[in-house]
């Protein structure tokens, strides 16, 4: 998808300079020398010559029409949030001229930037969380971006479905199973039930009344709509696995809005770099100290 | 026997001509009927799946021969391409059977497809079938009149030709 995304000179230069199945950002920001990462290590590829490429607003235009797929009415949407979802679970990040209209971000013009995150899956990423699984309560992935909590809480609702649990996945931004025309193309266990493209209010509403969850699994928390809608998955008896951006869980518990996931959450997970796991905080054991 | 077999030939040549007067009010008349067609499908495949508009014009434009969906799977190959720019539209739209400010219609209103929000691009929809519109009942009328009437002006001229030289 990579492949097809980016315009062919691009893409010959980066796959000369790297690897292609370890990259996991590629961005490109207007007369700015082309910029990759590799596992979170970052470097600009350049020519045989040593020349950084530098990135012109027609690569942007180009990688813009591909992964709107010429359709901006489809994708306004999620423009109008910063980000755009392709095939494969390829996600952008977009910047640029916020248009208004009645008081709201409406969309993006003039875009200079783009942040393509490429997913991975990592199978066996998660086994420090299998204990877990044992008495299994309402859990937080805690970390700041680009650690790896994605990769994480896609590979741990693999292993929750595989124990037998039913999972319903919120993939509001299809990054966790990065399907193509709706069929999943990471690995997310026999159990588990996909929801694409809804929000996290609508989906768990819809999913915990329809298809009888024992786990619905998000990835990125923010502000207090989605805290609440949390809360009310607890009332309604189903377990929720998601992830939140923070430092780290004092950092978070410490946060106006965000200290009301204490009163429903279990286990925080906090990662480090590279998606490693530095610590598993249970709030029941805290309590019993 | 030379001036019977001049006679048939020329009554050949003189149908063809009417036919192919005839051929080109048709393609122009359906060419309009099919672009009106796309424009309804986009407009509720756009507002109601939020289908992309390559897939939308592949659906539209795969089983169908006429000269309109000819362009419209060009346009097509297009979209898949990736960024176009306007020349490349302009060039796509070029036919015998369009004027030259219908192509330019034409093409201006590939080239704005997808650009927008849903809102705005149904009303740019509205306002090309509303430019379109017309120039089809207008084709439409033309074959009917013209299409008709020179087809049996060269059946005619063709039978008088054979009649002169027989």
């Amino acid at each position: 998808m990579l492949k097809d995304l980016l315009p062919e000179r691009l893409y010959r230069l980066i796959s000369e300079g790297a690897d292609i199945e370890k990259l996991t950002e590629v961005r490109l920001r207007v007369n700015k020398p082309l910029s990759v990462a590799e596992f979170g290590k970052y470097f600009f590829p350049a020519d045989i010559c040593g020349h950084k490429y530098v990135v012109s607003k027609d690569d942007i235009d180009y990688v813009l029409a591909i992964a709107t797929k010429h359709s901006v009415y489809a994708v306004n949407n999620q423009l109008a949030g910063g980000y755009l979802s392709c095939d494969d679970g390829i996600r952008i990040g977009v910047s640029g001229e916020g248009v208004f209209k009645n008081g709201k971000l409406f969309t993006l013009k003039n875009v200079n930037s783009l942040c393509i995150r490429i997913p991975r899956q990592i199978f066996g990423c998660a086994c420090a969380l299998e204990p877990l699984l044992k008495d299994f309560d309402n859990t937080l992935i805690v970390s700041p971006p680009g650690m790896g909590k994605t990769t994480i809480l896609r590979e741990f609702v693999r292993i929750i479905s595989e124990s037998g649990k039913n999972v319903v996945v919120i993939d509001e931004r299809n990054e966790l199973s990065a399907s193509v025309n709706g069929v999943p193309t990471m690995d997310m266990g026999a159990n588990t039930d996909i929801l694409l493209f809804s929000d996290k209010k609508n989906g768990y509403a819809g999913t915990v009344r329809a298809m009888r969850p024992d786990i619905i699994a998000t990835d990125e928390i923010f502000g207090k709509e989605e805290i609440d809608c949390l809360a009310d998955i607890c009332r309604s008896g189903v377990k929720f696995i998601a992830t939140v951006h923070s430092k780290n869980t004092v950092q978070l518990l410490k946060d106006k809005v965000y200290s009301a996931l204490a009163a429903f959450t279990r286990y925080f997970v906090e990662l480090g770099e590279l998606g490693k796991v530095i610590a598993i905080i249970d709030k029941e054991r805290i309590k019993g100290c | 026997m030379l001036r019977l077999l001049l006679g048939a030939v020329l009554f050949v040549c003189s149908g063809y001509v009417g036919y192919s007067v005839n051929a080109h009010y048709r393609k122009r008349s359906t060419a309009f009927i099919v672009l009106l067609g796309y424009l309804d499908s986009l407009e509720k495949g756009m507002s109601y799946l939020q289908t992309s508009l390559g897939e939308l014009t592949c659906s539209y434009a795969t089983d169908k021969k006429d000269d309109m969906s000819e362009i419209l799977k060009k346009y097509a190959a297009l979209l898949s391409k990736g960024a176009f720019s306007k020349e490349e539209c302009k060039a796509i739209v070029k036919t015998r059977l369009l004027t030259a400010f219908e192509q330019n219609l034409l093409s201006e209103m590939l080239f704005s497809l997808g650009k927008t929000d849903l809102d705005s691009q149904l009303a740019e929809l509205s306002k090309y079938r509303a430019a379109f519109a017309p120039i089809s009942v207008n084709a439409e009328q033309n074959y009917k009149k013209y299409g008709t009437l020179s087809f049996k002006l060269g059946i005619l001229a063709g039978l008088a030709a054979l009649l002169v030289t027989a």
